[in-house]
C-alpha cells in the first residue's frame, strides 16, 4: 500500500518536474566563429537575464564548424565571421526539412597592427599586397621585404618586415586574402599563429612585426594603422569607409516553409535591438546603422 | 595452491590481453588514418546532375560588341576581364568585385592593336603574372602574341606549333592545343626582365583528331571531345582520368571547377558533376608546381579551407623539411647536454649520488611541453633579438670555460684531482657554469659593441642582409632541445649503467684511466643503447607539437636559414585539421600527412627498440 503510494507520488513528481522543465526552459546552442565568441556570450547572458526561461549554450571553435552543426540539428544558431560558401549552403539545399535565415549583425574591421614604438602610422592597400602577397593578384607592383621601403626611420633601419597572420582555416585569413591579395597567394614567410591574442602578443613583442587581426584588440603594446586608398586621407578602422570591414553573420535554422520558432525569433530580435547592438560595439565591432537594424529586425522572423 | 595458480594464470592472461589491445589500438589507428586518406586515389567518375544544382557563374554578362569573337577570362577572384577585337582595336572591360559590398564595378578599356595581331583568333586570355597584366592571343599558325595591357606597344611573339583547337587556362599559366591527333601542353610564364615565356611540357598522340578541348576554370583538368567520347585529362600529372561515351555531344563547357555542361546537336543540354578527387595527384604533393604568378616551379603549402575557387597548393616538402630541420636543430642542442650528462652520471658518479641526481634530471620530463613553449614564445622570443650577441657569448663561453677547468685540474695533477674528487666534480663546478654564463653574456655584449656597431642584429642585416625573425629555428631548436634532454639522458644513462661494473673495475685495476676504461670497454657495449636514445629523441622531436605550434611561427619555408621560421607536419595538423571541411581534399591530405608522420615515428621507434634490445642482450651476455 505504502509502496504504491510512494511510487505514484514519485511518478507524479517526475512528470511534473519534466513538464515544468519542458515548459520553462528552451535551450539554444550557438556554434561557430571564435572571433564572435565573446560577443555571443554577452548576448546569451543579457538575453537570459531578460528571458529567464531561455538557456543558451555557446560553443566557439571556428566559423567552419557552424554549417555542419546546423545541418545536423545539434545547434540552432550559427555564428560566422564570413558568409557561408556555396558548398556549405549545399548542406541545406539537400535537406528536406531545415532551411536557413541569414542575418548580418555587425561589422568587424580587420586591423593592421604594428608595435607601439613603430613610427609608421598609415599604410596603403597596395603596399599591404606587396608585403603579404607572393603572386600579387591585384598587380600592384614589386614586392616589399624591408621596412626601409615603407618608412625611413632609425629604429627600423632596413630590417625585414615580419608579417603575422591567421592560419588558412580562419575567416579572417579568407577575407584578407580575398580583399587585400585579390585571391593571390600569401608569402610563405608569414607567421601564422592560432588565435587573435597570439598575434597581438607577438606584434607587441617584435619591433619589425606587421600583422592583421580581426576582432577586438585591447593591448597597449600595439597600434592600429590607418589605411589609405588612392589620394585620399587615411581611414581609421572605426570609420564606415574603412575598406577592410567584413560583415558578421548569424544563421538561424528553421523548418522549411515556416517562421523561426518563438524563442529563436526573440533572440534574433534582441540581437538587432538597441541593447543587442550596444553589445556589438562593446565587444569591439561596428554595429549596424540603426535604421537597417530596425528593418532587419522586422523581417527576421518571417520565413 | 590452486588459488595461487589461478591468480597466476589470470594475471598472465590480463597482461596478454592488455598488450594485444595495445597492438589492436595501434593497428586500428593505422587503418583509420589510411582509410581516410585512401579515397584520394579512387578513380574519378562523373554523374549527370540537374541544371538546378549548378553554381551560377559569378561575373555579370558583358554587353559590348559581340559580333567579333570574345573570350571571357577571369583571373583573380575579384577581377574579370572581357575582351573583344576587330581588325584594329581590342575592346574590353575590367570587372572588379569590391569588398565589402560584394558588388561588381566595371571599367572599359580600349587598346589599339598593332596590325600584325589584328587577325581573328579563337582564344585569348588576360593573365596577371608576376604583377604584369598580359593578354595572350594564340594564332592557328602557332604564334602566341602576348601584349602587356598597360603598355600595348610592347608585344612578345612566342612560337608554339600550329593547331586546330586550343584552350587556355583562366589564369593563363596552361595552354593545351591539338593539331590533327597530336595533343600538346604548354606552360606560360614570365621570365627575367618581364619577358613572357612558353615551355612545351608534353605531347600525346590520340587515336583521332579531337573536336574540342577545354581547360577547366582552375586550370587543373581538361575535357577532350572526340566524336562521341569525352575524355578527362589531369594536366599536372599528365594522365587520363576517365573516358566515357556521352552520345551525341557536340559542345562542352565548364560551369564550375567540378561541373560541366554538354550540348548535343539538337540543342539539348546535360549537366555533369565530377565525383572523387580529380584535382589530386601525388606529383602535387612531392614535386614543384608551377602556378600563376610564379616565375618558376615552387614548393608551397597553401591550403584553401573555403571553397572560394582559389588554387590550393599542397606540397608536403616544406612541412617535411620544417619537421626535419626542427628535429635536427633540437638534437644539436640536446646532444651536447644529454649524452655527456648520461656518461657522467652512469659511469663516473657514485651510486649514492646517482640515486639522488637521476630523478632530478628526469623530473625535467614532467614539465609539459606547452609550458616550455609558452616560456619560449612569451618570455624568451621578445628578448632574443636584442640579446642575441649575449646568447652567442654564453654558447661559446660555457663549453670553453668547462674545458678550461678540466685542463686546469688535469695539469695540476693528482693532488688536486684527489681533493676535488672526480665523482662530484660537476656538482662543485656547477656554480662556475653560472659564472661562465654571466661572463659569456657580458663578453658577447662587449664584443657586439666593439665589432658589430653595438647591434649584432642590425649588423647582420646591413652587412649580410640576414634578418632575424622573432620565431626562428635557433630559438625553436633550443626549446625543443630542452624537452628532449630527459629522454636522451634517461635511455643512454641506463644503457651505460647496465654495463657490468666489474668490467670497468677490472680495467682500472689493470692500470687504465677512467676515460680509457670507459672508451674501450663500456662505450662499445653501451653504444647501441646511446644510439637508441638518440633515435628515440629524434622520433620525439618529429612528433612534438605544442612547442612547435607556439614557437615556430608556422611559416612553410624551405631554406637553410637558421634565423627564419619553419612549419612542421604536427603543427599543421594541429592548426588545420579542426577546421578542414570534413572528407574534403584538404582534410584527406592532412590525414595522409598524419599517415606519413605515423609511419615515420613508427619506423624510428622500432629501430630504436631493436638496438636497445641488442644492448640488453649484450650486457646480459657479459654478466652471464
Amino acid at each position: 500500500m505504502t509502496v504504491t503510494r510512494v511510487l505514484c507520488l514519485w511518478i507524479a513528481l517526475a512528470l511534473d518536474v519534466s513538464y515544468a522543465v519542458a515548459q520553462s526552459t528552451t535551450s539554444m546552442t550557438i556554434v561557430g566563429s571564435d572571433t564572435l565568441a565573446a560577443l555571443n556570450t554577452h548576448w546569451a547572458n543579457a538575453f537570459q537575464t531578460s528571458q529567464p526561461s531561455a538557456s543558451i549554450d555557446v560553443q566557439a571553435s571556428g566559423s567552419a564548424t557552424a554549417p555542419p552543426a546546423l545541418a545536423a540539428g545539434s545547434a540552432t544558431i550559427g555564428a560566422m565571421s564570413r558568409r557561408m560558401t556555396q558548398s556549405e549552403l549545399a548542406l541545406f539545399s539537400g535537406n528536406a526539412s531545415l532551411t536557413l535565415t541569414e542575418v548580418i549583425i555587425g561589422y568587424d574591421a580587420i586591423a593592421i597592427l604594428v608595435h607601439r614604438d613603430n613610427p609608421l602610422t598609415e599604410i596603403s592597400l597596395e603596399q599591404l599586397e606587396r608585403i603579404f602577397s607572393e603572386t600579387r593578384g591585384c598587380a600592384s607592383g614589386e614586392p616589399i621585404r624591408l621596412w626601409s621601403d615603407l618608412i625611413a626611420s632609425d629604429i627600423l633601419g632596413n630590417r625585414a618586415i615580419t608579417p603575422y597572420g591567421r592560419p588558412a582555416s580562419s575567416g579572417t585569413y579568407g577575407f584578407f586574402r580575398h580583399v587585400v591579395l585579390c585571391g593571390g597567394n600569401p608569402v610563405p614567410w608569414i607567421n601564422e599563429l592560432a588565435g587573435t591574442a597570439a598575434i597581438v602578443q607577438a606584434v607587441a613583442q617584435e619591433m619589425t612585426a606587421l600583422g592583421y587581426v580581426g576582432g577586438d584588440i585591447q593591448h597597449s603594446g600595439v597600434r592600429r594603422l590607418g589605411l589609405t586608398m588612392g589620394q585620399g586621407p587615411a581611414v581609421r578602422p572605426s570609420d564606415i569607409a574603412y575598406p577592410l570591414r567584413r560583415p558578421l553573420y548569424l544563421y538561424f535554422t528553421r523548418l522549411r516553409g515556416e517562421q523561426l520558432n518563438t524563442m529563436t525569433c526573440e533572440f534574433a530580435q534582441f540581437v538587432l535591438s538597441d541593447r543587442g547592438q550596444e553589445l556589438v560595439s562593446l565587444a569591439g565591432f561596428s554595429p549596424l546603422a540603426p535604421l537597417s537594424a530596425q528593418a532587419a529586425s522586422r523581417r527576421v522572423c518571417d520565413g | 595452491m590452486d588459488r595461487r595458480r589461478f591468480i597466476d594464470r589470470l594475471s598472465g592472461a590480463a597482461i596478454k590481453a592488455a598488450s594485444a589491445l595495445v597492438l589492436v589500438a595501434v593497428a586500428s589507428m593505422f587503418v583509420q588514418i589510411f582509410t581516410v586518406a585512401f579515397p584520394l586515389w579512387e578513380s574519378v567518375e562523373w554523374r549527370a546532375t540537374s541544371a538546378s544544382d549548378q553554381v551560377p557563374a559569378a561575373p555579370p554578362e558583358w554587353v559590348g560588341r559581340t559580333e567579333d569573337l570574345l573570350v571571357f577570362r577571369a583571373n583573380s577572384r575579384r577581377r574579370h576581364w572581357v575582351a573583344a577585337s576587330d581588325q584594329t582595336t581590342l575592346w574590353g572591360q575590367l570587372q572588379t568585385k569590391d569588398a565589402p559590398i560584394e558588388q561588381w564595378s566595371t571599367l572599359d578599356y580600349r587598346i589599339a592593336l598593332p596590325p600584325e595581331f589584328a587577325r581573328q583568333a579563337r582564344e585569348r586570355v588576360v593573365m596577371i603574372l608576376d604583377g604584369l597584366q598580359l593578354l595572350a592571343i594564340p594564332e592557328p599558325s602557332g604564334t602566341l602574341a602576348v601584349i602587356d595591357v598597360e603598355h600595348p606597344s610592347m608585344i612578345s611573339q612566342l612560337t608554339t606549333s600550329p593547331w586546330d583547337t586550343v584552350s587556355l587556362a583562366a589564369d593563363g599559366r596552361m595552354m593545351i592545343q591539338s593539331y590533327h591527333n597530336v595533343l600538346s601542353r604548354y606552360q606560360l610564364g614570365v621570365g627575367h626582365n618581364r619577358v613572357p615565356t612558353v615551355i612545351k611540357l608534353s605531347e600525346h598522340h590520340l587515336a583521332q583528331t579531337p573536336d574540342q578541348i577545354l581547360v577547366s576554370p582552375d586550370g587543373v583538368l581538361a575535357l577532350i571531345l572526340i566524336g562521341e567520347k569525352v575524355l578527362l585529362w589531369q594536366l599536372y600529372s599528365d594522365e587520363l582520368l576517365s573516358m566515357e561515351a556521352l552520345g551525341a555531344a557536340n559542345f562542352l563547357s565548364w560551369t564550375s571547377r567540378d561541373q560541366f555542361k554538354v550540348r548535343t546537336a539538337t540543342g539539348d543540354e546535360q549537366y555533369f558533376r565530377l565525383k572523387g578527387f580529380p584535382n589530386f595527384d601525388m606529383q602535387q604533393l612531392f614535386e614543384p608546381q608551377w602556378r600563376s604568378g610564379y616565375s618558376s616551379a615552387v614548393f608551397r603549402w597553401l591550403p584553401i579551407v573555403e571553397n572560394t575557387g582559389d588554387f590550393p597548393m599542397f606540397s608536403l616538402w616544406p612541412l617535411l623539411w620544417g619537421t626535419l630541420k626542427a628535429a635536427l636543430m633540437a638534437l644539436f642542442f640536446a646532444l651536447p647536454i644529454g649524452i655527456p650528462t648520461a656518461i657522467f652520471v652512469g659511469f663516473y658518479m657514485s651510486p649514492r649520488l646517482r640515486d639522488r641526481i637521476k630523478p632530478v634530471i628526469e623530473l625535467l620530463a614532467a614539465i609539459p611541453t606547452v609550458v616550455i613553449g609558452a616560456i619560449a614564445a612569451v618570455a624568451v622570443a621578445p628578448v632574443f633579438y636584442q640579446e642575441f650577441a649575449g646568447f652567442l657569448g654564453m654558447l661559446l663561453m660555457i663549453p670553453a670555460g668547462v674545458a678550461g677547468v678540466a685542463v686546469f685540474v688535469t695539469k695540476r695533477g693528482d693532488a688536486v684531482a684527489a681533493r676535488w674528487q672526480l665523482e662530484t666534480l660537476p656538482l662543485k663546478i656547477s656554480p662556475l657554469v653560472l659564472v661562465l654564463a654571466v661572463v659569456g653574456y657580458l663578453m658577447g655584449k662587449e664584443l657586439e659593441v666593439l665589432f658589430f656597431t653595438g647591434d649584432l642584429g642590425r649588423f647582420l642585416v646591413d652587412t649580410y642582409s640576414i634578418s632575424m625573425a622573432q620565431r626562428n629555428t635557433i630559438l625553436l631548436g633550443f626549446s625543443l632541445g630542452i624537452a628532449l634532454v630527459p629522454t636522451l639522458f634517461t635511455i643512454s644513462e641506463e644503457a651505460i649503467h647496465a654495463v657490468p661494473r666489474q668490467l670497468a673495475a677490472g680495467c682500472l685495476a689493470l692500470g687504465s684511466s677512467h676515460w680509457q676504461s670507459f672508451r674501450d670497454v663500456v662505450l662499445p657495449i653501451a653504444f647501441p643503447g646511446i644510439l637508441a636514445a638518440v633515435l628515440v629523441s629524434f622520433g620525439r622531436a618529429i612528433g612534438e607539437t605544442m612547442i612547435l605550434v607556439m614557437v615556430s611561427g608556422n611559416t612553410p619555408l624551405m631554406d637553410w636559414d637558421l634565423f627564419s621560421g619553419i612549419r612542421t607536419l604536427t603543427a599543421t595538423l594541429a592548426l588545420e585539421l579542426p577546421e578542414a571541411s570534413r572528407n574534403g581534399m584538404h582534410y584527406r591530405i592532412l590525414f595522409m600527412a598524419a599517415f606519413l608522420l605515423f609511419a615515420f615515428t613508427f619506423i624510428v621507434n622500432t629501430v630504436a627498440e631493436l638496438t636497445r634490445s641488442r644492448v640488453t642482450r649484450m650486457t646480459t651476455a657479459w654478466q652471464g
